[in-house]
């Protein structure tokens, strides 16, 4: 009798195993979240899947050094397979979440459905694909390392490109382009180019980098046709004029990746809106690209497609299932090189309220500049001025 | 622990030096400097800290 009952005990613990914690997307965020958990003494299991084929990378550098050739794939990965062994991680590429359960705490996978205490929704974000042009395989896009290397290869020995989109992304392509030799023309529907954040204020100075390079600027048109030849590809556009490239290139932003959420019930409009500790229910958070975190200070809720936002995101979370403490707001932060210019921002620039000059001068091209409200700092820009940048950070926390 | 820079990926951020600046300086153009490759042992947390916060991913930790 007592073996029996030692055996039913037995069967008993297995089924009522803690699931532990499952993190959904193999991104910066995820990972970094799963290092924040173990570093602040989370000891349950935790379980990594990824929809990518490949290991966690490192997006930024892809319009940037992958681009332009000075670095190799691998260069891009964040960490080696042998870390996460060492972080004691299940960790699965090439599966996928495709439906949430929040009542049952259970996610289903492209393989299994895997149960949950704590789930980390960190699927980021997917390329926007120009209507009528996905099968074109002169258009590229720019969001995965396969797609940066696809267009890498695609710049040999071509002279001409258009690119769809002046965001700080077609920017560094443009940049990208210029060094390759490649003619550029660019195609907005709005009147100007735009960098994140940063409420217009550098709008003509990205424009002039523009024209000073050779670049033909299409701004404030819609794109009435697409069409591909044997040798370039043609788009009809809202003014009447037609512009030409070998290939096209479109940067037109991101959708985040919430499709697997349409029968949960959280709020997906835009983004996984959470709270400030990036709660979306209970024992439901979301981090990074597919996440829209409410920011207590300013009082908005903000999908922030940046690096920085990720790893900040993951920690917070992190540290908030591990130990119950809340990490306080921090600012977004994004950098950019465009033509040789090497721009770094914090915060957000109000369109306004006229920049204040910290320290240097537009004029000589290196300066850091800030929008200030009631004396309250709300964004900083560094414009070839990283030093300066860094010291008038603190601007931010007075 | 042995600390490693990569200068070809470093942007110049310089969240490195704000957290941890007995280990980590800027250059003229913003890149990161190493002051000490091998911190002491109180200055280990700052160095994991830094690394993990670098957005560009330029810090690589041996422990």
């Amino acid at each position: 009798m007592s073996s029996k009952g030692d055996c039913a005990r037995r069967v008993e613990m297995i089924s009522v195993e803690d699931p532990g914690l499952v993190i959904v997307g193999a991104s910066l965020a995820g990972l970094t979240c799963a290092q924040s958990l173990r570093a602040e003494g989370y000891t349950k299991k935790i379980t990594l899947i990824g929809a990518e084929r490949h290991l966690p990378y490192n997006r930024p550098p892809l319009s940037k050094q992958v681009l332009a050739g000075k670095w190799q794939a691998a260069q891009t990965n964040i960490d080696s397979a042998e870390k996460f062994a060492e972080l004691g991680l299940d960790f699965f590429i090439d599966e996928d979440a495709q439906e949430l359960n929040i009542a049952s705490k259970e996610v289903r996978t492209s393989k299994r459905t895997l149960a949950f205490e704590d789930l980390i929704i960190a699927t980021g974000a997917s390329v926007r694909r120009l209507p009528g042009t996905e099968t074109m395989s002169r258009v590229h896009v720019l969001r995965t390392i396969d797609d940066a290397l696809g267009l890498r290869e695609a710049l040999v020995g071509i002279k001409s490109a258009v690119v769809v989109g002046a965001g700080v992304l077609g920017s560094e392509v443009i940049s990208a382009l210029s060094e390759y030799g490649i003619h550029a023309t660019v195609i907005d529907r709005m009147a100007t180019p735009q960098l994140p954040l940063t409420g217009g204020h550098f709008a003509s100075r990205v424009n002039d980098l523009f024209i000073e390079h050779g670049v033909i600027t299409k701004y404030g048109v819609d794109i009435i046709s697409v069409t591909e030849q044997e040798t370039g590809i043609t788009f009809d556009l809202s003014d009447g004029s037609k512009v030409s490239g070998e290939i096209a290139v479109v940067a037109i932003g991101c959708i985040p990746n919430v499709d697997f959420l349409a029968n949960s019930g959280l709020d997906i409009s835009n983004g996984v809106l959470c709270d400030s500790n990036g709660l979306a229910a209970p024992h439901i958070y979301a981090v990074g690209d597919v996440a829209r975190w409410h920011n207590p200070v300013t009082g908005k809720s903000l999908r922030l497609e940046n690096q920085t936002s990720a790893i900040e995101q993951g920690l917070a979370v992190g540290k908030f299932i591990a130990t119950g403490e809340s990490s306080p707001t921090t600012h977004p932060f994004f950098w950019s090189e465009i033509f040789g210019n090497k721009i770094l921002m914090l915060g957000n620039l109000e369109a306004d309220i006229p920049l204040t000059i910290v320290h240097g001068s537009p004029s000589d091209n290196r300066f850091v500049a800030a929008t200030i409200s009631n004396g309250v700092t709300t964004g900083i820009v560094g414009w070839n001025m990283p030093r300066e940048f860094r010291q008038s950070r603190a601007m931010m926390e007075a | 622990m042995k600390i490693r820079v990569d200068r070809d990926a470093c942007i110049g951020a310089g969240q490195c030096a704000l957290v941890a600046g007995s280990i980590f300086d800027q250059d003229d153009d913003g890149l990161v400097v190493l002051l000490t490759d091998t911190p002491s042992d109180e200055f280990i947390a700052v160095a994991r800290k830094a690394a993990t916060l670098c957005p560009a991913k330029a810090i690589a930790l041996e422990e």
